[in-house]
């Protein structure tokens, strides 16, 4: 060991509990589930037992080289983070797939430990490994853990500054070994840092990793220099040997040795035939069962997220403590105080950003959110969501998708912003842009749909019907329509399916505080900000006039009260606000023309935040070319929606 | 996860059951080899450890072909199962 550590970096397969073991090392919170793909970036924290210890969360790696844009994100911190010891996440009930890694990172010359993560259900399923005998196997201190108890968790700071650079070598067949002597000698005329052996940078090599090929390029200054094309040259020669391909070959010669090490040290005993879990998972992508179980579960979601959050927190928050309680008391407090009557209108005026803004963020959409994430937090943690993937992939093959799409489908429902970001975790910027367009069309996020149930729910059974067979029906076939009209292969699915677990209540919360915290401060200034413009709007009497300006469409076109357009021009903001500006005109409205509101502000374009966030994700040119089809096609069905309403004379 | 870009398998005048696609529900099936398939996509499922010598155990054909390996649950398209060449055990 040359150098001293400065940092920790945690690596390992997906779904390892890579981001569990971070947050009991650093206290910091990232986002935990139990689904493969959870983390889509590095990041950063300090263990303060370990002196201040800078340590690295990265996403999973099911191996390298690195073939995502996740994935590529790890091997840039392999590569950059040279002086920090690495710590290897493993899944013990899969100790092959997990040692296949570690001796290949075992050669990268630094100091690295391996936790031997989830070892109760390793044990639950009959096997046994032995932590000592693998630990002698591979040079390097291993550590049985349950990162979710927090079991193994001391004697991991314990082991972590005793690590030193691993004794394993692996010896790969003769030609590639000549090889990689052959790559050494451009490799260490770079002069890697210390943390990088040239062994390492070779076998990387050799595979083909995109982001190593990156990085060499701007070391030796340019994508073609010579010792770079020299490098390809001897890849190229090697590949000759083989008629598979060189990543393969050397996967296998790696597998092969995980084979043996395991085969030392795992002792199994004979299992019965499964768990209460086990059999319940198996029912949850069963062809026919699978489906009921989902009811039950879409059944256990309406009854918490709408009937207790949406109804009983609501009903307690908006009517009783803000309508009864605080507003009066608040209103009285600023007519009595303030000294201009235009600064009481800005607070609790008709649009004041306290009677409005603040009681629409905290009374209605705060508690339905909060349970939403709740109910989200719980799933993700169960497994069940790898489930659904594999239950839905026939339904989202349709739309040019896999089933990897109704992770973010689903997390859209809570708050589709944060959706838009996790598209991340698909593996195409094709299914990226088709699931990022679906999401911004057609996914109501919960605060909207809140308010949508309630004001459908208030009408007849039938308008929520006839609002959910209309969304649907767009969703569906905008999504066939993207699936022919965007370039590109649809991508198979394959996924691990995570066993099923009992939610661990402390995770559950902290995820949903985290997930709150973040949505609070996106949410709460824009309902200050859409508070303000109309209040301001209002104020110097543009309101009117852009009512009229929007009379053609809104009072021609889709046959609502021209007083309608204010909700329309909220729906800019956010689209609930919108929903919500049509609730005030209530009795104003018939059915008819509430469903046609309704439907055509679900259709529209979420809210700034989520448009700002596909900016980001997407690109302006993109942004703008879908808020241009968006709009229209809202506006669009919605009128249409209106003629076969009147046709069939429902609701008039 | 899965990224390859020519996943397509046609196995011609191969008999459906010596892929694991065709492989019956419930039954331990030995991985022989890849039929085709883009490389990557063979890395993949080496790397989730379908590799030449081990046994699986076949779960289930529907929705997804689902298949044991050591003590962890994969699922695949039909068209992936497609190209991995097996025998029975």
């Amino acid at each position: 060991m040359t150098t001293v550590a400065t940092g920790l970096l945690l690596v390992g397969q997906p779904n390892v509990g890579k981001s569990v073991l971070f947050h009991a090392l650093t206290g910091r919170y990232v986002t935990v589930s139990n689904y493969p793909g959870t983390t889509i970036e590095v990041s950063h924290g300090t263990a303060q037992a370990l002196g201040g210890l800078a340590v690295l969360d990265t996403p999973g790696v099911v191996s390298l080289p690195s073939r995502t844009g996740d994935e590529h994100a790890t091997t840039r911190a392999l590569l950059g983070e040279t002086n920090a010891t690495l710590l290897q996440v493993g899944d013990a009930k899969n100790l092959r797939r997990s040692l296949q890694l570690t001796v290949l990172l075992a050669e990268m010359g630094r100091p690295m430990l391996l936790a031997l993560n989830m070892i109760d259900e390793a044990e639950a399923r009959g096997a046994t490994v032995d932590a000592t005998a693998l630990s002698a196997e591979l040079g390097l201190p291993v550590v049985p853990t349950v990162a979710t108890r927090g079991t193994g968790v001391d004697a991991l700071r314990t082991a972590i500054p005793q690590a030193a650079v691993p004794r394993f070598r692996l010896e790969y067949a003769a030609d590639v070994e000549a090889a990689l002597d052959a790559l050494a000698t451009p490799l260490a005329a770079l002069d890697p840092a210390p943390g990088i052996s040239t062994r390492a940078l070779g076998l990387l090599f050799l595979a083909g990793d995109a982001e190593l090929e990156a990085w060499l390029g701007e070391r030796f200054g340019s994508a073609d220099a010579e010792p770079l094309e020299k490098m390809r040259g001897i890849r190229d020669a090697l590949q000759l040997d083989y008629t598979e391909p060189l990543a393969a070959v050397l996967q296998r010669a790696r597998m092969t040795a995980a084979d043996r090490i395991a085969d030392r040290v795992i002792r199994q005993t004979p299992q019965g035939t499964g768990g209460f879990a086990q059999k319940l998972g198996a029912l949850a992508v069963h062809p026919l069962w699978g489906w009921p179980v989902l009811l039950g579960v879409l059944y256990g979601i309406y009854w918490f997220v709408g009937e207790f959050g949406a109804g009983t927190l609501v009903g307690l928050l908006e009517e009783d403590l803000f309508g009864e309680v605080l507003n009066p008391w608040f209103e009285g407090v600023v007519r009595e105080h303030a000294p201009w009557p235009w600064l009481a209108d800005l607070l609790v005026g008709e649009y004041g950003l306290w009677t409005m803004g603040m009681t629409y963020a905290l009374a209605l959409i705060l508690p339905i959110v909060t349970t939403f994430f709740i109910a989200f937090g719980a799933l993700e943690d169960s497994g069940y969501f790898s489930r659904l993937t594999v239950l839905s992939n026939r339904s989202f093959s349709r739309m040019g998708l896999n089933g990897r799409a109704v992770l973010p489908m689903v997390l859209g429902l809570g708050c589709v912003t944060m959706a838009t970001l996790t598209t991340r975790i698909l593996h195409s910027p094709r299914e990226k842009l088709i699931v990022t367009f679906l999401l911004a069309l057609a996914i109501p996020c919960s605060a909207q749909l809140g308010v949508v149930m309630g004001m459908l729910a208030g009408i007849s059974f039938t308008a929520t019907l006839i609002w959910f067979v209309v969304v649907l029906g767009v969703l569906v076939t905008v999504g066939w329509l993207a699936n022919k009209v965007i370039k590109g292969r649809r991508i198979p699915l394959m996924t691990e399916l995570p066993p099923l677990r009992l939610p661990a209540v402390g995770n559950v919360l902290t995820k949903t505080w985290a997930r709150l915290k973040w949505y609070l401060v996106e949410v709460i200034p824009l309902f200050l900000l859409g508070a303000f413009i109309l209040f301001a709007l209002d104020g110097v009497g543009a309101l009117p006039w852009l009512v009229a300006a929007g009379e053609p469409v809104v009072t021609g076109w889709l046959g609502l009260p021209k007083e309608a357009s204010a909700a329309f021009l909220m729906g800019f903001l956010r689209r609930d606000f919108g929903a919500t500006g049509l609730f005030v005109m209530g009795a104003a409205l018939s059915p008819a023309q509430m469903v046609v509101g309704i439907v055509t502000l679900t259709l529209f374009v979420p809210c700034i935040a989520s448009l700002m966030m596909i900016v980001k994700e997407q690109g302006l040119r993109r942004a703008v070319l879908m808020l241009f089809l968006i709009i229209p096609t809202a506006f669009f069905l919605g009128g249409v929606l209106r003629f076969a309403l009147a046709a069939v004379g429902w609701g008039q | 996860m899965m990224t390859a870009h020519d996943p397509q398998c046609p196995n011609p005048g191969r008999p459906a059951a010596s892929t694991l696609a065709g492989a019956r529900p419930g039954g331990d099936v030995a991985v022989v080899g890849f039929a085709g398939g883009a490389a990557e996509l063979r890395e993949r499922l080496l790397a989730y450890g379908l590799i030449p010598g081990r046994t699986l155990r076949v779960l289930a054909q529907k929705p997804l072909t689902l298949v044991q390996v050591e003590h962890t649950e994969l699922a695949l398209e039909r068209e992936l199962a497609d190209c991995v060449e097996i025998t029975a055990r």
